[in-house]
């Protein structure tokens, strides 16, 4: 019982070429940027979008091997479409009652289901409402409706809360996870909200054009990003560099020669590394720091954001840099455009480890 | 730069010499275009109408009539809807010749359609000799009436459903096979439901044309009473007859199709 992809497609602009499993009982989130190949992907798992090559196995039955495919109504993958793709002549009861008619039932028996599925989602109401009278919200729910109904071995959702307005969301949100939690097949949700995956994801699988660059427990990934959009999505800074030791330090040079000084570590000489910095730990001053503080960058601030709450200013110096201070602070820097500004942190602040 | 507020200003505030013509112009549009069905109206022999209605030609032509413009209607569709879904949804080389070429008969002349249909399954006609020994005659049959109305009418079903299956949503069709429809299931519930205005529209244009039909009509099936004679044949022939009745007839004709016209397709046509 699980899902297991190793597929490569190509489309005109780019390649989507990436091998993972899907365990069951677990939430797996995909999570990547736009661009980064997740509709490419959802397309190719329901049989939408011929693979170059590859293989795609559900529960042991083999979807796709190469050229050689079963059809997507043949492949129990229940997806939530990000556009819904609700069918919008037919009511939400008919919308919902659809797959199980497809798959033979009567039509009393495929409406006493689908009642089921809108009363557990809580919109038992609208089941005579037009599908295209609704609000996102309800949108979304009947197409979870839909797909569920269908018992399907594979549930992908596809973009499942990015529709939703700000106030939807939470609601939403905890719905889904109650649904999650009791579907008994394999769970596959696909955002480039971090926040989303963050909350929702047993496990994290990290798109970024077309690779998965990191898979990991959200955990795992907060500490260890291995990538530049693994670490946005975490909110650290993240360097890339060699590790060099002499007998009374350790060093983290970049490409473009910085040095970084770290506390010790166990990794051998020239070992090519990831170090990162929570943006929290760097602080700013206007002159040269007089603090114990190892690490210090002169440059000058590129952007300040407001931020629930704190600001985030974000600078060159050196590798560039992202730091989140209070607006106290900020405004005691008197920060804009172009100010000069130190970055500066302490050795033990710089977690390091192999790329 | 400033085109759009320029040009939205000018509509409104019309220079007066220009709304003058252009009022002018919509006046003897007007009086062209309703004047004559007025005049239908106007010397239309009301007092003895049923009378004359009740006469067996009469009954007849309209009777024929209906079952040609309903046959030919159906026979569209069935035809049409497939050439409308290879049109709208294949490409291959040729697409837009084989287009040009259905949608042809649209701006025959429709005398020229009788004489082509004539050329093809006529007993002189390509296909004719073939189809007489299968037993099989068209010219100057009901049958024949009603090829020469799908001949004409056809195209507007055409047109109709292209567009209609241009516009529904390819991937409502992908979610219907994700969730297990077949498909026929998908052909049946996705498509034809969403073609829905685009169905009606089509229905509604073919259907009229097919009504009102009558070159293609006399020229491949003639006009005999009772088999070939539709309400427009019978409405020439008694031009030279009784007028009076060609004028009842005709409005006839106008009332009915205006009052299908009307049912199947208000919201599309009058919109």
């Amino acid at each position: 019982m699980s899902l297991d992809v190793s597929i490569q497609v190509q489309r005109s602009s780019f390649t989507l070429d990436t091998s993972f499993s899907v365990a069951p009982g677990e939430i797996a989130v995909i999570v990547g940027p736009n661009g980064s190949g997740k509709s490419t992907l959802v397309s190719a798992l329901c049989g939408l979008t011929p693979l170059a090559s590859g293989t795609i196995k559900l529960n042991g039955r083999t979807l796709t091997h190469n050229r050689t495919t079963v059809a997507p109504r043949d492949r129990r993958i229940g997806a939530v479409f990000q556009d819904r793709l609700l069918f919008p002549r037919m009511t939400v009861l008919q919308n919902v009652a659809f797959g199980r008619r497809a798959l033979g039932d009567s039509r009393k028996n495929a409406g006493r289901a689908a009642h089921h599925w809108l009363e557990r989602l809580g919109i038992g109401a609208l089941a005579a409402r037009r599908a295209s009278s609704l609000s996102g919200g309800e949108a979304q729910r009947v197409a979870l409706a839909r797909a569920l109904a269908c018992e399907p071995d594979l549930l992908v959702l596809d973009e499942p809360l990015s529709a939703l307005d700000m106030q939807a969301r939470p609601e939403l949100r905890r719905l889904l996870g109650e649904i999650l939690a009791s579907f008994p097949g394999i769970k596959l949700v696909i955002t480039h909200d971090p926040l989303e995956a963050m909350a929702l994801a047993d496990r994290l699988l990290v798109l970024e054009s077309g690779t998965i660059a990191q898979i990991g427990t959200p955990e795992a990934i907060r500490q260890r990003p291995r990538g530049a959009y693994a670490a946005s999505l975490v909110g650290v800074n993240l360097i890339r560099g060699v590790l060099r030791r002499d007998a009374t330090r350790s060093l983290v040079v970049t490409e473009q020669g910085a040095e970084l000084v770290t506390a010790s570590t166990d990794l051998a000489n020239d070992t090519p590394v990831f170090a990162s910095v929570h943006p929290r730990a760097i602080l700013l001053s206007r002159e040269r720091p007089a603090t114990s503080a190892r690490n210090a960058f002169a440059g000058s601030v590129r952007a300040v954001d407001q931020l629930d709450g704190r600001v985030r200013v974000l600078m060159d110096a050196g590798p560039a840099w992202t730091a989140e201070i209070t607006p106290t602070a900020a405004a005691e820097l008197d920060l804009t455009l172009d100010t000069s500004i130190w970055v500066s942190f302490k050795a033990t602040e710089l977690t390091v480890y192999p790329r | 730069m400033k085109q759009t507020p320029t040009s939205s200003r000018v509509s409104r505030r019309l220079i007066p010499s220009a709304r003058i013509v252009l009022g002018a112009l919509a006046f003897i549009a007007a009086v062209l275009l309703v004047l004559p069905v007025i005049a239908l109206g106007a010397r239309a022999p009301w007092s003895d109408a049923l009378a004359r209605l009740f006469r067996p030609g009469t009954l007849d032509a309209l009777r024929l009539s209906l079952v040609v413009s309903t046959a030919s209607v159906v026979l569209s569709l069935a035809l049409g809807f497939p050439i409308a879904w290879v049109l709208a949804r294949c490409t291959f080389p040729g697409r837009r010749i084989l287009r040009t070429l259905v949608l042809l008969p649209m701006v025959f002349p429709p005398v020229v359609g009788g004489v082509a249909l004539l050329a093809a399954f006529g007993s002189h006609g390509i296909c004719g000799s073939t189809m007489q020994s299968l037993g099989i005659r068209l010219p100057f049959t009901t049958a024949g009436a009603i090829v020469a109305a799908t001949f004409v009418s056809c195209p507007f079903m055409i047109l109709s459903l292209e567009s209609g299956l241009q516009s529904i949503d390819r991937r409502l069709e992908d979610a219907a096979a994700t969730l297990g429809a077949s498909d026929w299931m998908i052909l049946r519930r996705i498509v034809v439901r969403g073609l829905g205005p685009a169905l009606r529209a089509g229905i509604a244009l073919t259907w009229a044309r097919a009504l009102g039909e009558f070159g293609a009509t006399i020229t491949f099936a003639g006009s005999h009473p009772g088999r070939t004679r539709t309400l427009p044949l019978a409405v020439y022939e008694l031009i030279n007859v009784d007028v009076g009745d060609a004028i009842l007839l005709g409005v006839l004709l106008v009332a009915f199709a205006a009052a299908v016209l009307l049912a199947l397709s208000g919201k599309v046509l009058l919109r």
